[in-house]
């Protein structure tokens, strides 16, 4: 990061106060903080939740697969695939 | 099915489902009573509130809006009240007429309800609050208020449209509508404060254009997506 | 689109905002009349702007919905108004601040574009609460959209009519510093800023839209599994 925030509260010291220079730094500094921290924690929480799915997928794959090639009874393969799926939306007028 | 049923055309539609509504507020006799009641009140409300005996200028053309806005929230509320008890929105859809022939129906019903409603509150607030003489102004006023009721009366039809299938409409109605309303007031109180200035001054015009352009607006949107408020 | 293929565009985001309020603080002249406190401009407008043309796209998104259907255009439309109305509450914010610096209150009736932005938050704060109270999730996306296409149409108009009200009730004496008086090294560091926080926007609409997909992802995969998850939840997000 090139702006350091040290940097800008240094030179805020030497701002006159009458024209609120701490509240407009503070604006600027908490606004980078929030969105950088925002963008980290999702990151973070994406990589997670996209690392289980994809794990969850594997392990459903191997046990349909395992299934299939066993008793022949299918498990969740069978499930109503998706309610809200289960029907393509159609909203166009029907007249 | 050998024919299909023969369209009908839009217009006939408006005018059968407003003439349906219309007798159904007359037979009924309920929204119009309510609506003059809670107007009202809030013109009492008001008078203590400000503290004034007579109100004129700013404070006389708010002491109008404000009641006219909350009693306009209950017609709205009710809009599609008697479509909605006995299913009556999927029976329109399957009559042959066009969809969005109910929402203009239903607009022009609530711009009816507003005027009719006016025609009683504008006199007793001439009466009860108003510091100027009323008479000499009217024709200023009914001006403003025609077009006020036509703006609210469309942006109500589009909200109450949207809050069709809402579980709780009555919370989701006045809060779509108020800050959908303010543009139209603040043009409505801008046009009217100078009207009811003890030494009345003119209309300026650009008001009532200002509220003209947003009916007008209001319309356009509304019938480009009336139609998928109506369905089902 | 996953997190590692939006690294990029949020690495873009962050050197732009640094190199924005890098700018601001050091290269942009200190203005002349408002001294310091000018500076939250660079940070509000550019706000602002990017809120308004979100809430703009929100609707358009809606339209999109209405004419195809395609439940993926709810979506968008949901993730652009949700962002705008966070961006939306950094104007309200920045703009106190403003106020605070420059009249000592912390809000001021007379400023036309904080006052329409008011108005036009206190409208947008309708729309998650009006996605609950609607159960069908068809019901609940197409009533979304007309909400979103309306809504879109009033922010201009809304902010039309407040400048004019406050143009007509407070005639200004002062005439306002952007009227072409604009110093060179104040417009490029405005621009980079609207540029920034443009970039910034758009990628944090990716990441909502990334969100939503892979939880819809993990759902559909629960479902899969013969979890809980056959009756579909009460939400305000749209489900895809």
């Amino acid at each position: 990061m090139t702006l350091s925030v040290p940097s800008v509260l240094a030179q805020a010291s030497t701002i006159p106060d009458e024209s609120g220079g701490a509240y407009v730094i503070a604006a600027y500094v908490v606004f980078l903080v929030l969105v950088v921290a925002y963008v980290a924690i999702m990151a973070q929480r994406l990589t997670r939740i996209s690392k289980i799915a994809d794990d969850l997928e594997a392990r459903l794959d191997g046990l349909e697969h395992a299934g299939q090639q066993g008793a022949g009874v299918v498990q969740g393969g069978e499930l109503p695939s998706d309610v809200t799926q289960a029907e393509p939306p159609t909203i166009a007028p029907t007249r | 099915m050998s024919q299909a049923p023969k369209p009908i055309s839009a217009r006939r539609a408006v005018l059968t489902i407003l003439r349906k509504d219309l007798l159904l507020e007359r037979r009924s006799f309920e929204l119009l009573p309510a609506m003059g009641l809670l107007a009202l009140g809030t013109m009492i409300v008001l008078r203590f509130a400000l503290d004034q005996e007579t109100v004129s200028g700013d404070l006389a053309a708010g002491s109008l809006l404000v009641p006219l806005l909350f009693a306009s929230l209950l017609g709205v509320s009710r809009l599609f009240g008697s479509e909605e008890r006995d299913a009556g929105v999927q029976q329109y859809l399957l009559s042959p007429a066009p969809a969005g022939a109910l929402l203009a129906a239903k607009v022009a019903g609530l711009a009816l309800v507003l005027a009719a409603l006016e025609v009683v509150l504008v006199p007793v607030f001439g009466l009860l609050l108003l510091g100027p003489d009323l008479l000499p102004v009217l024709p200023e006023i009914v001006l403003v208020l025609v077009l006020l009721d036509l703006t609210l009366a469309t942006l109500g039809g589009i909200v109450a449209g949207i809050a069709i299938g809402a579980r709780s409409r009555e919370l989701i109605v006045p809060i779509l509508v108020v800050p959908l309303a303010i543009p139209a007031l603040i043009a409505a109180q801008a046009a009217l404060a100078p009207v009811l200035e003890p030494g009345a001054e003119a209309l300026a015009w650009r008001w009532p254009g200002v509220l003209a352009i947003y009916a007008v607006v209001l319309a356009l949107v509304g019938s480009v997506v009336g139609e998928y408020l109506v369905e089902d | 689109m996953t997190v590692r293929g939006l690294r990029p565009l949020s690495i873009l985001s962050v050197v732009l905002l640094a190199a924005g309020f890098g700018l601001a603080f050091f290269y942009a002249p200190l203005d002349a009349d408002q001294g310091f406190r000018q500076k939250i401009f660079y940070l509000h407008v550019p706000i602002g702007i990017v809120a308004l043309i979100g809430f703009v796209i929100g609707g358009i998104h809606g339209l999109r919905y209405l004419r195809t259907g395609n439940s993926e255009a709810d979506l968008r439309s949901y993730v652009n108004i949700h962002q705008s109305q966070i961006l939306a509450v950094s104007v309200l914010i920045t703009g106190a601040i403003w106020g605070k610096t420059a009249w000592g209150a912390w809000w001021r009736w007379d400023e036309p574009f904080l006052v329409s932005f008011l108005i036009v938050f206190l409208l947008y704060c309708t729309y998650q609460p009006l996605r609950l109270s609607i159960d069908d999730p068809r019901r609940q996306a197409r009533a979304a959209s007309v909400f979103a296409v309306v809504a879109g149409a009033f922010v201009p108009i809304n902010f039309a009519v407040v400048r004019m009200a406050d143009a007509y009730l407070h005639p200004r004496t002062l005439s306002n510093a952007a009227d072409g008086s604009m110093p060179g090294s104040v417009l490029i560091t405005f621009l980079l800023c609207l540029v920034a926080i443009s970039v910034l926007y758009a990628t944090l609409v990716r990441y909502e839209l990334l969100s939503k997909s892979t939880t819809f992802r993990l759902r559909a995969l629960e479902r899969r599994a013969g979890g809980d998850d056959l009756i579909p939840r009460r939400s305000a997000v749209p489900q895809a």
